[in-house]
């Protein structure tokens, strides 16, 4: 967390009640050197005073945004002042939200705490699928394991990707990977339950979260889907773009852990199930999946 | 009723009209305290170290930025003096220190144009109001 104003007196305050809050804080007076300390002290939010002189605090932020080093960290600007076309040119500059001042403690709290979320789930999208990662994912089954959910975790895995990505080359590898994550969101889609979550864990790695009851037929689906597009998008021997050697098609793997079943500790654990009953599939031929049935 | 803003009116409107010069024969009910102790309550520094160093940021950034204003003022420089006033109700009402936040809403409102008949008792004022604002920041320390 970086505070950003020219007064002392703010500066000093600011810093000292998010400090209180547990929020690690560095300060910055001058808004020249606002991108510098961003960088050095590694912010995860900025809280930046408007009215500034000599560097304004739109001009702060202009700067933020055209370093590609701040360009994403996110930017709360503090002002009294309420006229649409200020709020609206501090928008057009790259602010991500606003707070009055003198602001209240609890807003300015819960501001941050929404503006680090947002920063996390963009970091954490997949730019070639759009699907959330890992931090999304993990947050998700911690949060169902906590309030004890009854749900599914099925890992998705493309067999011999790498192998594939060596011989095809990567933009082919991303146009199958970019394909997978359609076919997933599409299966989970037509379940008609908004709460599963698709995401894109990396590589060829997927994770969907469902319900235990719809986990098996899900899994169905998505191998039925991925097969009948894997003959399509696998160059055919003596085609012009098939590098030499075997060519077989893609196939995929997916290993299910439910809670159906054990009692998972922590969303680590849950993966590790999911890991082992994939590595079951993955030693045979063709697409399959493999639930994880063991009691505990 | 003394006056009327008409509606929709903005705060400062409203502060305009409550800091307007009562008529005479009239007198005010209540003056505005020096300091409103909620203000460092509610943000966690209400006793202890922590709000004696920020009482005295404030001490020593009041000072300088009285000082600037009085120079601004010689130099006819209004807009120096509405940025250093607006800076200094800006830190004020964030901690409380309600007098010399309301003083500093009226010097904005008197520096452009310069009206220095109606700024430079003004700035008088905030002199008193920082060092009564000392003072009883002082007193409400000392108690914890």
């Amino acid at each position: 967390m970086l505070v950003v104003d020219d007064d002392p007196l703010v500066l000093a305050v600011t810093a000292r009640v998010l400090s209180n809050k547990g929020f690690p804080c560095g300060t910055v007076q001058h808004g020249g050197d606002a991108v510098a300390r961003a960088v050095d002290f590694g912010a995860d939010v900025v809280l930046l005073d408007v009215h500034m002189r000599p560097v304004s605090g739109r001009a702060v932020l202009r700067s933020m945004r055209a370093d590609h080093r701040t360009a994403l960290v996110p930017v709360i600007c503090v002002t009294g002042d309420r006229d649409p076309a200020t709020l609206v040119a501090l928008l057009g500059a790259g602010a991500d939200d606003f707070i009055g001042k003198p602001f209240n403690v609890e807003e300015l709290e819960a501001r941050i705490l929404v503006a680090v979320r947002r920063r996390d789930v963009l970091l954490s999208v997949n730019p070639l699928t759009g699907l959330p990662g890992n931090l999304v994912l993990v947050a998700a089954i911690e949060q169902r394991l906590a309030e004890g959910d009854g749900f599914a975790l099925l890992h998705v895995d493309i067999d011999r990707f790498k192998a594939y990505n060596d011989q095809h080359g990567f933009v082919v590898g991303d146009e199958v990977i970019a394909m997978l994550g359609r076919i997933l969101s599409r299966t989970v889609d037509e379940l008609e339950d908004r709460t599963c979550l698709v995401a894109h864990i990396g590589g060829d790695d997927f994770a969907i979260l469902s319900p235990p009851e719809h986990a098996e037929a899900t899994a169905r689906a998505i191998l039925t889907a991925f097969d009948r597009a894997a003959v399509e998008l696998s160059p055919r021997p003596g085609a012009e773009s098939a590098a030499p050697g075997p060519n077989p098609p893609l196939s995929l793997s997916i290993g299910i852990a439910t809670t159906r079943h054990r009692k998972f500790a922590s969303s680590a654990a849950m993966a590790e199930a999911a890991v082992e009953s994939k590595a079951v599939v993955k030693g045979m031929a063709g697409s399959g999946f493999a639930v994880d049935r063991r009691r505990g | 009723m003394i006056d009327e803003p008409a509606r929709p009116f903005g705060l400062d409107q409203l502060e305009a009209i409550l800091d307007r010069p009562l008529s005479p024969g009239l007198v005010r009910a209540s003056c505005p305290p020096v300091v409103d102790p909620s203000c460092l309550r509610n943000l966690g520094l209400d006793g202890g170290g922590p709000a004696r160093e920020i009482v005295e940021i404030f001490g020593t950034d009041a000072a300088l930025r009285l000082a600037a204003m009085r120079a601004a003022l010689g130099r006819d420089a209004g807009q120096d003096i509405a940025d250093a006033a607006h800076a200094l109700r800006g830190g004020s009402a964030m901690i409380g220190a309600t007098r010399v936040e309301r003083i500093c809403a009226e010097i904005e409102r008197n520096c452009v144009p310069v009206n220095p008949p109606v700024l430079g008792p003004l700035l008088d004022r905030l002199d008193e109001a920082l060092a009564e604002t000392a003072a009883a920041f002082g007193a409400m320390l000392a108690e914890h």
